[in-house]
């Protein structure tokens, strides 16, 4: 299977990435050090926005050797987490509608993601 | 979102009260029974700590109107109060969000597609924190012998630890279904919209612990920290706990940097 094919099909191979960090206890961040790829260029490959094939190649390449995997396995991963519907309340929250959060807040509200996220991991 | 409460809608507030008082009077009995067996009084330090059994997460948010949250992922639920803001609005919202982690339908996991009136929805959340929050405050707010109607409220806002406006919505409640206190509902309404803007000095004036209006910044990730350093004992070849571990401490970092710049 060559590299060109998980190219064409980037947004699956995003799709299945997010799923092998889910799986294996990561969060985006431990991740992005574990393969050594910078966290901005991990999201692009999670949303299927890496356009550059050579960028990609090195990039893949990097996770397949993290995880031990070839390219068809990448390709064909099958989640174990199950993904259930996920639903944010901001219940006590009485903003005007045109309310835009400053970006000091926007950084929280960022950090708490990343939080909540490892709370799934540890509490479930 | 919860509805914003102003003079103008707040009889109709009272009548939305009435249509769910029952209910919600069941739910606070119910709740007292079944989450304060070791029959803790302080109202504030109850809710925080049923809700810090729940991995609360204590973090402060540059936002005035953001005020805390029930996060549902996968099967989880984590409770987060916004420490930005001033203690005696956490206090509030960790009524309101006791609601929706143990009563509220819509957040149960099997139920939550069901169609909810979610304006009605927030209402119930909002009066089961009255509920719990409040005693006869229509009572002590006439034993008070202040002439002055705000200097009245502050000590009611003080003893009771509660948010200027849900003191008024509360006397406001007693004065118009109970006793027909024309006199007291006026008042209300006059003055609802026009919270005092120096609540920090009129605290102090009236030799009021003024920290309860204040925020208290606390940062608290609900035990994640612990909860990890033990997973990392019981699988010390497993590198990713740690991986995580270092991640969560730089998360924390970056709040208490955040914090400082708050605090200034």
């Amino acid at each position: 299977m060559s590299m060109e094919l998980l190219f064409e099909n980037r947004k699956l191979i995003g799709k299945n990435i997010l799923n092998i960090i889910k799986d294996n206890g990561y969060t985006k961040s431990s991740f992005s050090r574990l393969t050594n790829i910078s966290r901005p260029t991990l999201d692009k490959l999670i949303k299927g926005e890496v356009d550059s094939l050579a960028t990609f190649k090195t990039h893949i390449q990097k996770i397949l050797e993290s995880q031990d995997m070839n390219e068809e396995q990448l390709l064909n991963y099958v989640p174990k987490y199950k993904t259930k519907k996920e639903l944010v309340f901001a219940l006590s929250d009485n903003a005007p509608e045109n309310h835009a959060l400053n970006p000091k807040a926007q950084e929280m509200f960022g950090i708490l993601e990343d939080i909540v996220h490892m709370c799934e991991l540890y509490y479930n | 979102m919860s509805e914003l409460v102003t003079s103008k809608n707040l009889e109709q507030v009272i009548e939305k009260n009435k249509l769910i008082k029952d209910d919600i009077l069941r739910l606070t009995n119910d709740f007292t029974v079944r989450f304060n067996k070791s029959g803790v009084t302080g109202q504030d330090k109850l809710s925080f700590s049923v809700l810090k059994e729940n991995h609360l997460i204590q973090i402060p948010i540059d936002d005035e109107y953001w005020g805390g949250a029930i996060i549902t992922k996968g099967s989880i639920k984590i409770p987060v109060i916004n420490t930005a803001q001033p203690r005696v609005y956490q206090y509030f919202v960790a009524w309101h969000e006791i609601y929706h982690l143990f009563y509220d339908l819509n957040l149960r996991e099997e139920t939550h597609n069901i169609a909810v009136d979610m304006d009605l929805n927030e209402r119930r959340a909002d009066y089961f924190a009255a509920k719990m929050i409040f005693g006869n405050v229509y009572d002590y707010y006439y034993s008070l012998d202040d002439e002055n109607f705000i200097d009245k409220v502050i000590k009611c806002m003080d003893v009771y630890k509660a948010p200027y406006k849900a003191v008024l919505i509360e006397l406001f409640e007693e004065a118009v279904t109970k006793y027909n206190d024309l006199d007291l509902k006026e008042k209300i309404l006059e003055h609802f919209d026009n919270k005092p803007d120096d609540l920090v000095q009129k605290f102090i004036d009236l030799e009021l612990d003024a920290e309860l209006v204040k925020p208290s910044y606390v940062v608290s990730l609900g035990g994640l920290e612990k909860k990890i350093q033990s997973v990392i004992k019981e699988n010390p070849d497993v590198s990713h706990h740690k991986d995580n571990y270092q991640f969560l401490l730089t998360l924390k970092n970056k709040i208490k940097k955040g914090v400082e710049g708050l605090a200034k």
